[in-house]
């Protein structure tokens, strides 16, 4: 006789499964509400963190071991307002959660995640995402702020009254997410999906009283608003001050980045010289070495060198990112923008575009109209990007006096400051050229969330990210390149009696030359032109392609980490002047005109935009070399 | 009881000074020249907070022709344009 097994009473709702089955988790929530610092601290994911609404652009999904043993796929939805969407990145959370998308699977499981500061807002996409009978936590996040203002918050009557169970989560807090986690392995999955679901708009006053309904019994002083935002927005969103102020973050940050950065830059290329010269000691003498010190450890080391002010760039962006500053700006900036036909919302894809136009492009997708959407894609690549930054980095440190003026402004950082402004007001009158004629009514309704410290974790995230991006272009990309574009260099070889160095016959020389009939009448010599092609690749590369170039150009030993005072020796000022100009401009990035023709889904706005652009570059540094000509005779 | 339209108080959100408080009345059915561009701006407005019998506050406008507006609308403040605030009627507050 055989006695019944016992059943396991230790067994969970969600260890029933076979262990192969990986649940999908969704995350979605209000924008702002902390969803993405959340899914970080889930999945360890290396991303930023943003206090504006719509940065959550891009699919992000992860994934996480749970201490029971199962992977979990935590995928990062777009904030939304509602489940009914209306912009195209609201459409996205909606497709995937009624399991209406055409590529992603329905989620076995959602995390509605909400800011318990703002329940009020958030308890109503609680409520509609209920109607689609998916398992469900509630992640009441930001709980310590909530407990800061003495917002009491009844978690268990708040679970009873909805229906779902409800945790509290604090996302930039390691451990903050420890009580989610345990939810999650406590719900009923199942492992078939649901059938996919057509949702019907609710009546949103109708939910909005469900809420406060809710509200009233679950929570204790709920109208408690942040002490300080106000007080701040009395400065930074007053008309003079406000706008006095903006300038000055804009300026300082502008000064920080040449100031701060020298010795950091300093180090890096005492480092980068001292190898190449080590390299050319040890080595005996034939191509290899020229190879290894010329055109790799040249070259790469003339783009190595930037990455301090890169980082401080970075630095600033991300914390006033992180602050909740942006939309302020934004707020100031929109009338202005309004007036050459821009949403105050294209600050912000505009703003990223500062660091590089790609991620700029890919976060129009929040703008809804779309013609404001193709403007701002369109001006997009005019704001100067961080790979612009070596080549202005360059000329101006070789051309432009070291001095102070009027005491305190570093003349070097006043160029710079103007090299931007320059590419912003182009932006502008580009837009303007795009505006529409008839009037035109679109919304705004831009959140003004909440001031933060900055999360110090998350900064360093945001940072480490940026440095591992560059480092890796130098490493892969723009190496490669270099390799390439040595060889161009290289071969064929000089003829006897060479009047020239040896560059100047080989294939690269030969390109350069060709391209001068074109660049000469704005100044450009064939070094240039030969470092303007693999500049298509990556605008940096135009560097280290000079410095490859410059390398070759000498005789003897002269290593690539003299090439800033060899450009100062070899071109006039009236020819960097040129350069810059036509840096302001840049149509050459490969990059960005793949990613417009994704985003716009045609070639024709690519073409367009890489023909605008050159013609700008092309006449604004005509316009340049001419004047400076005439000024310089 | 007072009808919206009948109380002195009743005027549209971009109408309001800065400082003022007040409740939200209704979202005032759009225009064919607005519903061109944005034929699901009610509901939208609606979505972030702009429910009839909310508390509204002006905060801050800006420089250049009285916008953007700054509005506290229930627990989050929100930037509008001109037009964007003249659709949201609001009983202003004693």
């Amino acid at each position: 006789m055989t006695s019944p097994a016992s059943p396991d009473l230790s067994l969970t709702a969600s260890s029933v499964f076979s262990s192969a089955f990986s649940p999908l988790v969704a995350l979605v929530g209000n924008p702002n509400c902390g969803k993405t610092a959340l899914f970080n601290r889930l999945t360890g994911a290396r991303q930023k963190v943003a206090n504006f609404a719509g940065v959550t652009v891009e699919r992000k999904i992860g994934k996480y071991l749970s201490s029971a043993g199962r992977t979990w796929q935590i995928l990062d939805l777009p904030g939304t307002y509602s489940i009914n969407a209306s912009t195209p990145d609201e459409q996205i959370t909606q497709a995937v959660i009624t399991g209406q998308h055409q590529s992603e699977a329905m989620p076995d499981a959602l995390v509605c995640v909400v800011d318990a500061t703002n329940l009020r807002r958030g308890l109503r996409i609680a409520l509609e995402l209920k109607q689609l009978n998916l398992p469900m936590v509630l992640a009441v996040n930001m709980i310590d702020v909530a407990k800061r203002r003495h917002i009491q918050i009844d978690l268990e009557a708040l679970a009873a009254m909805l229906g779902m169970p409800v945790v509290e989560t604090v996302a930039v807090r390691a451990q903050g997410e420890a009580q989610l986690l345990a939810a999650l392995e406590q719900l009923p999955l199942r492992e078939e999906k649901n059938p996919p679901v057509q949702i019907l708009p609710n009546s949103v006053p109708e939910l909005q009283d469900q809420v406060n309904r809710i509200l009233q019994q679950c929570v204790i002083n709920p109208a408690s608003s942040s002490p300080w935002t106000e007080k701040i927005d009395r400065i930074v969103l007053h008309p003079v001050f406000g706008t006095a102020l903006f300038l000055l973050l804009m300026f300082l940050v502008f000064q920080a980045v040449f100031s701060w950065a020298t010795w950091p830059m300093d180090m890096i290329k005492n480092g980068v010289d001292g190898l190449g010269n080590l390299v050319q000691s040890v080595m005996p003498e034939g191509m290899l070495r020229d190879l290894l010190s010329k055109g790799i450890i040249g070259g790469s080391g003339a783009v190595l060198v930037f990455l301090p002010q890169i980082v401080i760039l970075f630095f600033f962006i991300l914390t006033l990112e992180d602050s909740g500053y942006l939309p302020r700006a934004a707020f100031l900036l929109d009338r202005l923008m309004g007036s050459v036909g821009l949403s105050g919302r294209a600050f912000i894809p505009l703003l990223s575009s500062f660091a590089c136009a790609i991620p700029g492009i890919m976060s129009t997708r929040t703008i809804q109209n779309p013609r404001d959407r193709l403007t701002t894609i369109m001006i997009a690549p005019l704001m100067t990007c961080s790979a612009r930054l070596p080549v202005y980095a360059l000329i101006i440190a070789a051309f432009i006096p070291e001095k102070t003026i009027l005491g305190f402004l570093s003349l070097q950082g006043l160029v710079l400051f103007i090299l931007y402004i320059a590419g912003i007001l182009s932006a502008m009158l580009v837009a303007w050229f795009l505006k529409p004629r008839k009037a035109t009514h679109h919304a705004l309704m831009l959140e003004l969330p909440d001031y933060r410290w900055p999360n110090a974790h998350n900064l360093m995230l945001g940072l480490w990210e940026r440095i591992r991006i560059f480092v890796t272009r130098v490493g892969t990309i723009i190496l490669a390149l270099m390799v390439l574009l040595w060889f161009l260099s290289s071969f064929p070889g000089a003829p006897d009696h060479a009047d020239h160095p040896a560059i100047y016959y080989s294939i690269a020389g030969i390109l350069g030359r060709a391209l001068e009939v074109i660049f000469a009448p704005i100044g450009f010599n064939w070094q240039i032109c030969i470092a303007l092609v693999p500049g298509m690749a990556a605008r940096e590369v135009a560097v280290a392609a000079l410095g490859t170039v410059y390398a070759l150009s000498q005789t003897g030993d002269n290593l690539a980490g003299t090439l800033q005072p060899l450009i100062a020796q070899s071109w006039s000022l009236p020819t960097a002047l040129s350069l810059l100009a036509w840096y302001v401009f840049a149509p050459q990035c490969i990059a960005t005109l793949s990613v417009v023709r994704r985003e716009t889904n045609s070639y024709r706005y690519p073409i367009i935009m890489a023909g605008y652009l050159f013609g700008l570059a092309y006449f604004a540094s005509l316009l340049t070399y001419r004047i400076a000509l005439f000024f310089a005779a | 009881m007072t009808t919206i339209a009948a109380s002195d108080n009743a005027l549209s959100l971009d109408q309001m000074k800065v400082g003022e408080t007040g409740f939200v009345g209704k979202i005032n059915q759009i225009t064919s020249a607005i519903t061109h561009f944005d034929p699901h701006l009610t509901r939208r407005l609606m979505e972030i907070g702009f429910i009839p019998g909310e508390p509204v506050q002006v905060l801050h406008k800006g420089f250049f022709g009285g916008e953007p507006i700054a509005v506290r609308i229930g627990h989050s403040t929100f930037a509008l344009r001109r037009f964007e605030a003249a659709l949201i009627s609001v009983i202003r507050a004693k």
